[in-house]
């Protein structure tokens, strides 16, 4: 069950975007650094769409409360980044098990359609709530003297953040595939592909589902605690619907079968976008039709190309 | 039938791609009777997304200023370069742009986004990188505590001004018991208070106040709230095209006032006949006529814009408060590069402390309505706001509310270091 050309190639891709992060300068860097916090989200999509069987429409909010969590967690706990990030993946796990909760009481489709109302329900209290939110304006992060178990840390768009960013990405990949050898995935594999029988066998497919759902919802705030970190800045954008449709876009593209396809697919669609933006101001024109290229004759993205269609179909 | 060829296809869509390829880092240098290395000046603009309407005046005021000065003898004698970037009306895409015309393009100066997420995320990098900052944001939050910087000024209006203005010519004219649909989005609750408090100041009153929330569908169940005893109903939404029309639809036949700005986010002709009666708050009027200057009409021929504010190319009515934001911008930089002696990037702290002694900007080429006052503690411009009121058709200059009138207090001062 262990995927060791997933793990290896998404290994491999995070070690090269640190090794030519000295390279490319400070601006890829930062780039790059924003580019990892985003992989969190597509991995966070892949996670509940793949695995707990929710096509979730909302990550974005579920990683935009991860990024204000951060905000207001620096606020209260000064320039810790081990716990402004596990307040960011806190707040996500906890928005995760709420809005699981609900969508595990509705139909395949009627979930899906509960997460577009709740993506865009946010959005408009976020707007309203400026005093917490800071509205369309956002809010900055506040200025503290950061620091990583003892150490002063810039945060920012930088080879820092990138290196810290891709590390935590790393060691949770790792963590997955050694989990995903474990009796406990299996279980879980199977009430993604048949919840019923799961039931029937004894299993709580919805618990599963749910501890899942809320996973993924903590790789996603942890994803957004890192997005604040590089940012230093959080405007309700980030919980819009548009930010969950690019999540999906970049899991589509990197295989969303496939946790380890995530960031792949952002590198892809945002590398492309950044160069292509040189260019032209009709970006999302070339990414609309890349992707239509993507869905026609890459159904499971890139990390489907390893193995023939005949095997991926077996999986 | 022939099939159709997944080569075909990916052709096909090549092709398109290759079509839709138009230089978007846009870079202009045209100099004439100037010399030396160029002064290089990064436009972070919306050019596309949902705030490209006000980013096409931008854009058009930055390239036809600069082709403007460069053949009126630059900056200190040096050609100017523009270089223009597309922020996608997108905070991310804003910031990032921002960062490559900053340490990719090595820009000296930089005219900001006019979205106040992208300002306020893009001010902060831009003041680390000691590079000067014309913000384009019509936020007051934007030179206001938390968010002002020494390495940024503002050069054109913002809400808290344009309502501590308008609202008392308003109260005068139009009746003292006011109506406010707004955005419940930060813009427009920023409008709502500031527009209560000058009513207030002026001896009105506002009654109940309509959010309209954020992606609504339909604004017509929210306009069926408005008070319609109200004498004037004051709206600051973003689609106030579409408000208007169902306003006019709905039986309400109160004076309408636009948020500061609003005429150029579209082109007030669209409103037809409903737009009789409608009135808005600007930095400039449309038609030359309203503005009786020779330095204004100089700019709309350089910009290629009619004497009655139409925009020859494209058709469309003038963004004159966004052509004005920039012309006092340029106008900014180029009046205080050449009065500090700034030469190099390194200069600019000294052409800050230089700037904060200026306190008017007298009328010129590129002041061209009247001096305009500018605020050290917080890096603010004060001019005169252009009321216009739609009537038959035309949208013409109605008052004039005095740059004084708009001056509100302010919460930082930059000027203490």
């Amino acid at each position: 069950m262990r995927d060791r050309v997933g793990i290896v190639t998404a290994l491999g891709v995070l070690t090269v975007l640190c090794a030519i992060a000295p390279l490319v300068g400070e601006f890829w860097s930062g780039v790059l650094a924003r580019c990892v916090s985003w992989m969190f989200l597509a991995i966070s999509f892949s996670l509940a769409y793949s695995y707990a069987n929710i096509p979730s429409v909302a990550q974005a909010t579920v990683f935009g409360a991860g990024a204000y969590a951060a905000v207001w967690a620096t606020s209260l706990v000064g320039g810790n980044m081990i716990l402004i990030m596990t307040a960011g993946a806190a707040a996500g796990a906890l928005i995760a098990l709420v809005f699981g909760a609900l969508l595990l009481k509705m139909s395949h489709s009627g979930a899906a359609i509960g997460t577009i109302i709740s993506a865009v329900t946010f959005s408009m209290l976020g707007n309203a709530a400026v005093a917490y939110t800071g509205g369309t304006d956002g809010l900055p992060m506040p200025a503290q003297a950061f620091h990583l178990l003892g150490m002063p840390f810039a945060v920012g768009p930088n080879i820092g953040m990138l290196l810290l960013g891709s590390a935590v990405l790393a060691a949770l990949l790792v963590a997955f595939w050694l989990f995903s050898g474990t009796r406990t995935w299996r279980v879980v594999r199977a009430v993604q592909q048949n919840a019923m029988r799961a039931q029937v066998l004894g299993y709580n497919a919805a618990g599963y589902r749910l501890a899942v759902f809320a996973v993924s919802g903590c790789v996603a705030g942890l994803g957004g605690a890192l997005y604040a970190l590089i940012s230093r800045h959080v405007a309700i954008e980030v919980v819009s619907l548009s930010m969950s449709l690019k999540s999906i876009l970049w899991a589509a593209v990197g295989g969303v079968t496939s946790i380890y396809g995530g960031p792949i697919g952002v590198l892809a669609v945002q590398l492309a976008s950044e160069l292509l933006l040189r260019w032209t101001v009709r970006v999302d024109l070339i990414i609309g039709l890349m992707l239509i290229a993507v869905a026609l004759w890459m159904p499971r993205g890139v990390m489907g190309l390893r193995r023939p269609r005949s095997s991926q179909q077996s999986q | 039938m022939k099939r159709i060829s997944r080569r075909i296809v990916l052709l096909g869509s090549a092709a398109a791609a290759t079509a839709s390829l138009v230089p978007t880092a846009v870079t202009r240098v045209l100099a004439q009777g100037t010399s030396g290395d160029p002064i290089v000046i990064g436009h972070q603009c919306e050019l596309t997304g949902w705030d490209s309407a006000t980013g096409f005046w931008r854009d058009k005021a930055a390239t036809g200023l600069v082709d403007w000065l460069n053949a009126n003898g630059g900056i200190a004698g040096r050609p100017v370069k523009l270089v223009t970037v597309d922020t996608k009306s997108d905070v991310d895409t804003g910031v990032n742009q921002l960062r490559h015309l900053l340490i990719q393009e090595k820009v000296d100066f930089v005219i900001g986004a006019e979205i106040s997420s992208i300002a306020l995320a893009s001010n902060t990098i831009a003041n680390e990188n000691r590079t000067l900052y014309m913000t384009m944001s019509s936020s007051e939050a934007t030179t206001g505590k938390g968010a002002a910087v020494p390495y940024q000024f503002r050069m054109t209006t913002n809400s808290a001004a344009t309502a501590a203005g308008a609202a008392q010519k308003y109260v005068e004219s139009i009746g003292k018991r006011w109506a406010t649909f707004f955005a419940d989005i930060k813009w427009g609750q920023s409008e709502r208070d500031w527009w209560q408090k000058g009513v207030a100041a002026a001896g009105g009153e506002v009654g109940r106040a309509i959010a309209l929330p954020v992606d609504a569908p339909d604004l017509l169940p929210f306009i069926a709230q408005i008070d319609r005893s109200a004498d004037g109903i004051f709206i600051p939404v973003l689609n106030a095209l579409q408000a208007i029309q169902l306003l006019r639809s709905s039986g309400y036949d109160q004076q309408v006032v636009l948020a500061g700005l609003s005429f150029s986010l579209f082109d007030y002709r669209e409103l037809g006949a409903m737009g009789d009666g409608v009135f808005g708050i600007e930095t400039a009027p449309v038609a030359l006529k309203d503005s009786a200057s020779g330095e204004m009409a100089e700019i709309y021929k350089a910009l290629g814009i009619d004497d009655e504010g139409i925009h020859t190319a494209s058709g469309k009515a003038a963004g004159t408060s966004m052509i004005m934001g920039i012309a006092q911008s340029l106008g900014f930089v180029k009046a205080n590069v050449e009065a500090s002696g700034w030469k190099v990037k390194d200069d600019t702290a000294a052409l800050i402390r230089h700037a904060e002694t200026v306190e008017t900007y007298a009328r010129g080429p590129l002041f061209p309505l009247g001096n305009v006052i500018v605020r050290p503690q917080d890096h603010q411009a004060f001019m005169d706001i252009y009321l216009l009121k739609i009537a038959s058709g035309t949208v013409g200059k109605y008052a004039v509310a005095p740059k004084e009138s708009t001056i509100y207090p302010a919460e930082v001062d930059l000027t203490k270091g």
